[in-house]
């Protein structure tokens, strides 16, 4: 996805511009000045910290492969992890507006950076209300993820809330490629998945079982996919209303 | 770190045959009764279906080091008459 060498600076936000037209509404004019904004790229490891609770940001981070997460620990060390970020998605639009951050913020594959100035962000956005309001459209559909997973963790078995989850990172993933990603390998540990769901890894198991077992993932040694997206989304119950997914269209 | 499986019998048998490595017997307990927890939490029927639910650990070598068992008793039960008795008897030959 971000990968390949030849490819211009330009062309690498090519996925970030796609994931703010799939809720916004951005002229040319816009587009074109998000692409010609300044950036450093960056790689990391997994597990590697992007952000730390208490920083003060003052870059603005978007990902252009890989995937990252946000978690909280509680004062006995038991992490919550309670965003997933995908290749696209700005992983700090929050800091925009304020200013400690409150939550960790690492990679969960290797993942590859776009890192712009907070400031040249702000600059941007001042004069161009269509990239303020696609940024706050966009922390709010981070909102409303965040309320489906309190749903999902609070009050659905382990069965739903596992299906729901990967239906959901499913149908995120897919609308941001470009081509079909039937094959998509889910990039969480069973570890990761027990400190996402609030379950233990041995119950994760289970759950996986289960799904297999229904057709709805296959699994190759330890790596997960999708096997009927259909299956897992009855087990789900899943609406994707909470994701917003309204446009994909320009101006 | 040891490797740990989680066998669930609650009337059927679910064998564990991937395992979760944890620190020591005393973490594999304890992980044994949070997922026992979170079975039930889920699925109450799990007990009361059967009116027993065993979580067996066993290490590596295949041996039980841990077991949970709970038993739901219903008040429901009172001694049979004698015809009954006799037919339950007979059914079970």
């Amino acid at each position: 996805m971000g990968d390949d060498p030849f490819k211009s600076k330009e062309d690498r936000l090519g996925i970030f511009i796609r994931k703010l037209l799939s809720h916004s509404r951005l002229s040319t004019d816009d587009q074109q000045a998000i692409a010609s904004l300044p950036f450093s790229l960056r790689r990391l490891e997994p597990n590697e910290y992007i952000l730390r609770e208490g920083d003060l940001a003052k870059v603005c981070p978007v990902l252009l492969s890989g995937f990252a997460y946000r978690q909280k620990t509680s004062a006995d060390g038991g992490r919550q992890i309670v965003a997933l970020k995908i290749p696209g998605d700005a992983l700090d639009f929050q800091s925009l507006y304020v200013d400690i951050a409150d939550h960790n913020l690492q990679a969960l594959t290797p993942v590859e950076l776009a890192v712009f100035a907070q400031k040249d962000f702000e600059a941007l956005v001042a004069p161009r209300p269509n990239i303020a309001r696609a940024i706050i459209v966009d922390i709010l559909i981070e909102g409303s993820i965040s309320r489906e997973w309190l749903l999902n963790i609070g009050r659905r078995n382990a069965l739903g809330r596992l299906a729901h989850l990967l239906c959901e990172l499913y149908y995120r993933v897919q609308q941001i490629a470009l081509e079909e990603v039937g094959a998509f390998e889910f990039p969480l540990t069973q570890e990761q998945l027990a400190d996402l769901l609030g379950l233990t890894p041995v119950h994760i198991n289970r759950t996986i079982k289960i799904l297999e077992k229904e057709g709805a993932v296959k699994r190759v040694s330890r790596r997960l996919t999708i096997g009927d997206v259909d299956t897992l989304r009855r087990i789900a119950d899943f609406s994707d209303v909470y994701l917003h997914r309204t446009l994909d269209s320009l101006v | 770190m040891p490797r740990y499986y989680f066998h669930v019998c609650d009337g059927t048998q679910e064998i564990d045959e991937q395992g979760h490595e944890l620190a020591d017997d005393l973490a594999a307990r304890r992980e044994a009764v949070h997922y026992c927890c979170g079975l039930l939490g889920d699925d109450p029927d799990l007990l009361l279906a059967d009116e027993n639910l065993r979580i067996n650990v066993t290490a590596e070598d295949g041996h039980l080091r841990f077991a949970i068992v709970l038993n739901a008793i219903s008040v429901d039960w009172q001694p049979g008459t004698r015809a009954e008795n006799q037919r339950l008897t007979d059914t079970q030959r």
